[in-house]
């Protein structure tokens, strides 16, 4: 349900957001995370462009959580790295596109049940909840 | 969570649920389920070797469900295909391999509620209940263009995949 790039800009962004008023480098980043460096500096950069994360070049450069970052759901993260339609499914477990509440497939109702606990978990954590 | 594979055979097995005690060929199943008629003989072939379905070779032969299987829930299923892990559900969602009860990840209260309501679809689910849902047969849509799931290209094709058993 969540792809591996996105569950390593999870981890990234835990990593971050315990540590909310530093700046870490890419290669902190990379030992706590084990991310492979040129991953890990892509999933930053995609991070950074979609505003949870700042950076600073040079001399006592890093990364940092961006100020309001903390406040956002995880599932934001997820609609950056997987897109939408991973984030909002609506999507029968079989694939069967002629499948809905009045046509169920076998797992129609458990299915929901797992998508909307799914959507729960993603909602209500936010980035902030990740640094315990 | 369901790989393509496991949601493939899933989808198979309804087909057989609906055909009962029928043989039903290849090429017929591929055209009602839409896979891809080499995907669907290795399918089968795995599910023959675990004795969920049963084969016949020759003239009217083609596959079917064993009665037993029925009662079987579609865990079973998955962990065929998917292997015991069922496509990583049983990890933790961040990966993490230390992760448990007394050294939790951050999501790890909330993913286990999610797991837990998928192994409970999972246990809960039998293959008989995937059969098509009333009404299904005449909502079928045309399989998508691709190799195997013409009718007419794939009944040429499986015939001979079968006499190559």
């Amino acid at each position: 349900m969540i792809s591996r790039t996105a569950r390593y800009a999870l981890h990234v962004l835990a990593i971050l957001a315990a540590r909310p008023h530093e700046r870490l480098r890419g290669e902190e980043v990379a030992a706590a995370t084990g991310i492979p460096v040129n991953y890990l500096s892509k999933i930053l950069n995609q991070l950074r462009k979609a505003g949870l994360v700042e950076s600073r070049k040079g001399w006592g450069g890093g990364f940092q959580l961006q100020a309001e970052a903390g406040q956002r759901p995880i599932r934001d993260v997820l609609v950056i790295f997987d897109g939408l339609e991973s984030a909002d499914r609506h999507d029968c477990a079989l694939g069967r596109p002629a499948c809905d509440s009045e046509h169920p497939c076998a797992m129609h109702d458990e299915w929901a049940g797992v998508r909307d606990g799914f959507t729960r978990m993603i909602t209500a954590t936010k980035v902030a909840d990740l640094a315990d | 969570m369901l790989s393509q594979t496991a949601r493939y055979a899933l989808i198979i097995l309804g087909n057989l649920v609906d055909a009962g005690t029928e043989w039903r060929p290849v090429e017929r199943i591929s055209a009602e389920t839409c896979v891809p008629a080499n995907y669907l003989s290795k399918i089968l072939s795995r599910l023959a070797k675990e004795g969920v379905v049963e084969s016949l070779k020759g003239w009217g032969g083609g596959y079917r469900l064993r009665p037993a299987s029925l009662k079987r829930p579609i865990g079973d299923v998955l962990a065929i295909i998917d292997g015991k892990g069922a496509a990583g559900v049983s990890t933790c969602v961040f990966g993490f391999e230390s992760c448990d009860d007394a050294a939790p990840c951050p999501l790890h209260d909330q993913w286990s509620r999610v797991r837990d309501s998928y192994e409970g679809m999972l246990d809960d689910t039998t293959i008989a209940g995937l059969r098509s849902p009333a009404g299904a047969g005449s909502r079928r849509k045309p399989c998508a263009k691709r190799g195997g799931a013409d009718p007419a290209q794939a009944s040429g094709r499986s015939a001979k995949s079968i006499k190559g058993k």
